[in-house]
């Protein structure tokens, strides 16, 4: 597969090095430095602080990317989002009437951008507690971290999410099994609350 | 692969490559998780209201390192969280329509949305997606008249896969409408306008799009 890098030689330099010091890291490093890979070593970081500088010019770095991105599309049929699964949530609202064409194509961006941007603090939550696997209650902290994503309040429950069913753990558990070896097993951090019945779907009105 | 490759451009610089397989193992397993669990009626209902996992998942992996990993659960929950976006924003620009008695939601709608409800780091890069797009629609009302009509055949494909709508031709008129104030020359080869590079979907969408592929052979012929 050819890997097109788009963005200025330092940023490509910075990228380069995370990707190399990845194998090194991971065979080699005891799993409280895990911290490693997504991290740069140029970035000094005390373990009991949320880095929350790092973070913050990670997502400044982000939005500077997007923009550029976008400068260099010529095509704008690559997209990562069908248009017509858009346009159908779009129009699950009755007081939608009719929908330009140009509407679900923004939404694809828009959406790429949001999973991005929630993902990308989703994680930093989950590396802040030593985890390797991104979970529900990652998703759920960074909702509740900020503000633009009140709407999404009770869509996730405020207190840690509990997945679904024991099978979808096992599924997880599952995974690439080269990597279970690489890392220490999986632990369930201690719930304080247990909610025996799976999670209500809400949708909006 | 072309396709693909532009998906794996990272705003961070990782490379995801490696890690395609289990994702897509993960997908197919989420999917036969979901049957399992759902009346059919009910699954694809509900299959409805989401966008697929697969896509979510493979986007979900441009911000993670390679080594992280996404579970199920973390997958679907994003899943609900980005239509609970669209029909946020969505519900946001209804209303202004309807303040200002217009029928149709168009780009500037959606972007005035997004900026009233607070992700102003989303506009920019929006205004920008949408006037490449307006540049590359006005590009395509400068072709020949079939090839116009082979647009018209593309909206009415794509409604008539969805709810139809009452009146087709609205939102192509507003196409037109739109598109004709550009008046920047065309810099765009001809040729590339009819290659058509997809990043992987569901089959469903790959034959939507298959479609596609034929009709522009078909009247470029």
């Amino acid at each position: 597969m050819d890997q097109n890098q788009h963005g200025q030689p330092t940023q490509e330099a910075v990228g380069k090095n995370q990707y190399q010091s990845n194998p090194m890291m991971a065979p080699t490093n005891p799993p409280s430095e895990t911290i490693g890979p997504y991290v740069t070593s140029s970035f000094p970081r005390e373990k009991q602080h949320a880095p929350q500088d790092i973070y913050q010019e990670q997502l400044n770095n982000f939005w500077a990317k997007q923009c550029q991105e976008i400068e260099e599309t010529t095509d704008l049929r690559t997209h990562s989002l069908p248009y017509a699964r858009i346009k159908k949530i779009m129009k699950a609202d009755r007081d939608v009437r009719m929908v330009s064409a140009e509407a679900p194509v923004l939404f694809a961006k828009a959406c790429e951008m949001f999973i991005m941007e929630l993902t990308m603090k989703a994680w930093a939550n989950a590396e802040d507690h030593r985890r390797r696997i991104l979970q529900k209650s990652d998703i759920a902290s960074a909702i509740s971290k900020t503000d633009v994503f009140d709407f999404l309040e009770d869509i996730v429950p405020r207190d840690v999410g509990i997945p679904r069913s024991s099978i979808a753990q096992n599924f997880d558990l599952s995974m690439p099994p080269h990597q279970n070896v690489t890392y220490p097993p999986y632990y369930v951090p201690a719930m304080v609350t247990g909610r025996p019945i799976p999670d209500q779907n809400h949708h909006g009105p | 692969m072309e396709d693909e490759s532009h998906n794996n451009i990272l705003p961070n610089g990782f490379n995801t490559g490696s890690t395609e397989s289990p994702c897509l193992k993960t997908s197919t397993m989420t999917t036969q998780h979901n049957n399992n669990n759902n009346h059919q009626n009910h699954s694809n209902k509900e299959q409805d209201r989401f966008l697929p996992i697969a896509n979510v998942g493979r986007i979900m992996k441009k911000v993670i390192p390679p080594n992280g990993k996404i579970s199920k659960d973390a997958k679907e929950t994003v899943q609900e969280c980005v239509s609970e976006f669209i029909s946020f924003v969505t519900g946001e620009a209804s209303d202004k329509c309807q303040r200002e008695k217009r029928k149709t939601i168009n780009g500037d709608d959606v972007i005035w949305a997004i900026t009233t409800l607070g992700f102003e780091d989303y506009v920019e890069p929006l205004k920008t997606y949408l006037q490449k797009y307006k540049e590359i629609e006005g590009e395509k009302l400068n072709i020949p008249k079939q090839l116009r009509s082979e647009q018209r055949l593309h909206q009415h494909q794509q409604n008539h896969n969805n709810n139809h709508d009452e009146n087709n031709n609205q939102p192509f008129n507003g196409a037109y409408a739109s598109s004709n104030l550009i008046s920047q020359p065309p810099y765009v080869p001809t040729d590339q306008k009819f290659s058509l590079p997809f990043s992987p979907n569901s089959i469903q969408n790959q034959l939507r799009q298959q479609e596609q592929i034929d009709s522009v052979g078909h009247w470029y012929e």
